[in-house]
């Protein structure tokens, strides 16, 4: 079934119940006008409160069931947005489908206290701001508003303004006098009055404030996403210069294959071409790995500590006066499990960063170690920079963030590649004295001879 | 805030200040009469019915018993009940559930009053009560109360500030009458009306 028939439907029915309310609850009427006539007999004014909050309860319900099914309407016809005009229909309806049922079908109602109900009830929807389907708290807001208001019909303090002239709280309210009660209805009446006035406000701030949170949270949430799509075409962004490293990276294997095939054509001495061939064949397979190292992140191999560091050498722009690099490895270094192509690019991405850091002093120092550590390789990449605040430090990572007007992409693009490798990256930085970034990469077991034959030397 | 909320809290500012400040305000307190009875009814059996079928007649029942007022209580009295009764007090009040509870109609109830006063032919006294006030007061009620006061010796009513009706009546049926301050003082004029 569709919404919108399922909504017409339940709006009607709720209309419908509201109007035939009162003629079907004439029996319990009835007990009311004998607990009356028990209570006069008796002297019990006790009776006469009971009596009275349960016709507060009859009484209210129809007036919520219309109120209810005007309201469905209202939202399922987006009829949402206030104005004076909007509500002005909704009260000459509502006051509509109250009276003329009540002509026809001779129905006792209380005609100016659901007036003053439903007005102060859209008072109060006003103030919850809310424009989206609301059912349960305009329910639990009517609720409390009619019920109210049918208080102030059985209260003799009330009488005064008109309010409770039906049949039967004007035979409680006679009776009341008789027995001497009237004060006793009159607290119990406004005490009731006051508590769900109290209420009823509170209801509709608190949602007014709920609403309010709501938006703040789905602006967050939008923002979020719009923050989270631009860092992730940064990354891409990344990606792409890093592609860019690697086509000017192609072009020394390519210069040594068009040198050596020029070198083919001249040449007849066998043992040259052959040696030729085999250097052309090298070319072409370090192409070959830096091109898959880059297509596919994912695919490792085992690689020499060496490799990777000679590798990172080559990658490194030309040292300039005020900046030394040093390089020391340990010996005997186990050989890891990764990508090469793209670990060799965050280091350089780390190298570079430390390179363009600020420092104290003229020379800079880098010195970029490799040892071995617990089941693991550590790659360190000291400098004696400025180093970096600790308030600094938790943020370094965050994609777009920079303290030396960079891009803010690399140390993220070195991070996630070293964690691709199942590795770990951390910086310590003491300000004033410098950094040690730390890469550590785990020793993976060789497990099979076809492993053993992808290491790359 | 704009306007409309503006205006709203005003007025519920005003109404949480003025409605407990209403409600602090002693009830108007005023008794009197002018028009005494020659000399009190004659108590033997006084039948006690109504006219309306409203809670009220079992008000006046009930101030009855309370000075031990020999009464027989019949809020459907017909004429047939007269033989053996010395005086009638007829309780005004128009209830619609009262009425619906003993299956009449108003025209039902107004042609058993009607009758039952027509019926009076040895002249037994006819006190009017009427206990409703402005509450009560509609079309149907204003229709018994010409009916019973035409007919009636004494009126016994409530003080209302606004009920001219009742001053009307006592003026126009040469009524005598008592007006009561509150409702549970309603057994002193039926002691000083019936002996």
């Amino acid at each position: 079934m569709k919404k919108s028939t399922l909504y017409t439907i339940s709006a009607a029915l709720l209309i419908i119940i509201g109007i035939y309310w009162p003629s079907g609850i004439a029996n319990s009427l009835f007990d009311i006008i004998v607990h009356i006539r028990f209570a006069i007999h008796t002297g019990d004014g006790g009776t006469l409160i009971t009596d009275a909050m349960w016709l507060c309860v009859l009484f209210s319900i129809p007036n919520i069931l219309i109120f209810m099914g005007l309201d469905l309407l209202r939202q399922h016809f987006k009829v949402l947005k206030s104005s004076w005009w909007r509500y002005m229909i909704f009260t000459f309806l509502f006051a509509a489908l109250k009276i003329i049922p009540a002509i026809i079908f001779h129905q006792s109602i209380e005609i100016l206290s659901a007036f003053l109900g439903v007005i102060f009830t859209l008072f109060l929807i006003h103030i919850t701001h809310y424009v989206k389907h609301a059912t349960l708290p305009h329910v639990i807001i009517a609720f409390q508003v009619f019920f109210l208001m049918e208080w102030l019909n059985v209260m003799p303090a009330f009488s005064r303004y008109h309010l409770g002239y039906s049949d039967i709280s004007v035979s409680l309210k006679i009776a009341s006098g008789y027995l001497d009660n009237v004060s006793t209805i009159n607290a119990i009446g406004l005490s009731f009055v006051a508590v769900l006035t109290v209420s009823s406000l509170m209801t509709a701030i608190i949602f007014r404030l709920y609403v309010q949170n709501l938006a703040i949270v789905e602006e967050n949430y939008a923002n979020a996403l719009a923050f989270e799509s631009i860092q992730t075409k940064m990354m891409n962004n990344r990606v792409y210069q890093e592609i860019n490293v690697l086509a000017h990276d192609l072009k020394t294997p390519l210069a040594t294959v068009r040198g050596l095939s020029s070198l083919l054509v001249l040449t007849k001495d066998l043992k040259k071409l052959e040696d030729y061939g085999n250097r052309i064949d090298q070319a072409v397979i370090k192409m070959s790995d830096m091109i898959s190292g880059f297509l596919y992140g994912s695919s490792r191999q085992w690689t020499e500590v060496e490799a990777l560091i000679n590798y990172v050498r080559s990658q490194i722009p030309l040292e300039t006066d005020h900046i030394v690099l040093s390089f020391e490895m340990k010996e005997d270094l186990p050989p890891i499990y990764i990508n090469k192509i793209r670990l060799a690019r965050a280091i350089v991405n780390v190298i570079s960063n430390a390179m363009i850091a600020p420092n104290t002093i003229e020379e800079k120092r880098i010195i970029i170690e490799a040892k071995a550590a617990a089941q693991s390789v550590l790659i360190t990449i000291e400098d004696n920079g400025m180093g970096i605040a600790p308030a600094d430090l938790d943020r370094i990572w965050t994609i777009g963030y920079s303290s030396n007007n960079t891009s803010g992409l690399g140390l993220p693009f070195a991070k996630q590649t070293v964690e691709e490798n199942e590795g770990s990256i951390t910086i310590d930085s003491k300000v004033g004295v410098g950094t040690i970034v730390t890469i550590t990469i785990p020793i993976q077991p060789k497990e099979t001879e076809h492993e053993k034959e992808n290491t790359n030397h | 805030m704009n306007k409309l909320k503006a205006f709203g809290f005003i007025l519920l500012g005003i109404a949480m200040i003025l409605i407990p400040y209403q409600l602090m305000q002693p009830d108007d307190s005023v008794i009197y009469t002018d028009r005494f009875l020659t000399a009190p009814f004659d108590d033997d059996q006084v039948l006690i019915t109504s006219a309306g079928q409203s809670t009220d007649t079992y008000i006046v029942q009930d101030a009855a018993n309370s000075i031990r007022l020999n009464n027989l209580f019949m809020p459907e009295a017909s004429s047939n009940d007269l033989s053996d009764v010395s005086a009638m007090i007829i309780v005004i009040g128009y209830s619609q559930m009262g009425l619906s509870l003993n299956d009449r109609t108003f025209s039902d109830e107004y042609d058993r009053v009607n009758s039952l006063l027509q019926s009076n032919q040895a002249s037994l006294p006819v006190v009017a009560v009427y206990l409703g006030g402005s509450l009560r007061r509609n079309k149907q009620t204003d229709q018994l109360l010409e009916l019973v006061a035409s007919k009636s010796d004494v009126l016994i009513s409530v003080t209302d500030t606004n009920d001219d009706y009742i001053q009307y009546l006592i003026g126009h049926y040469d009524l005598s009458y008592m007006i009561l301050d509150k409702l549970n003082n309603l057994s002193k004029p039926l002691a000083s009306i019936f002996r």
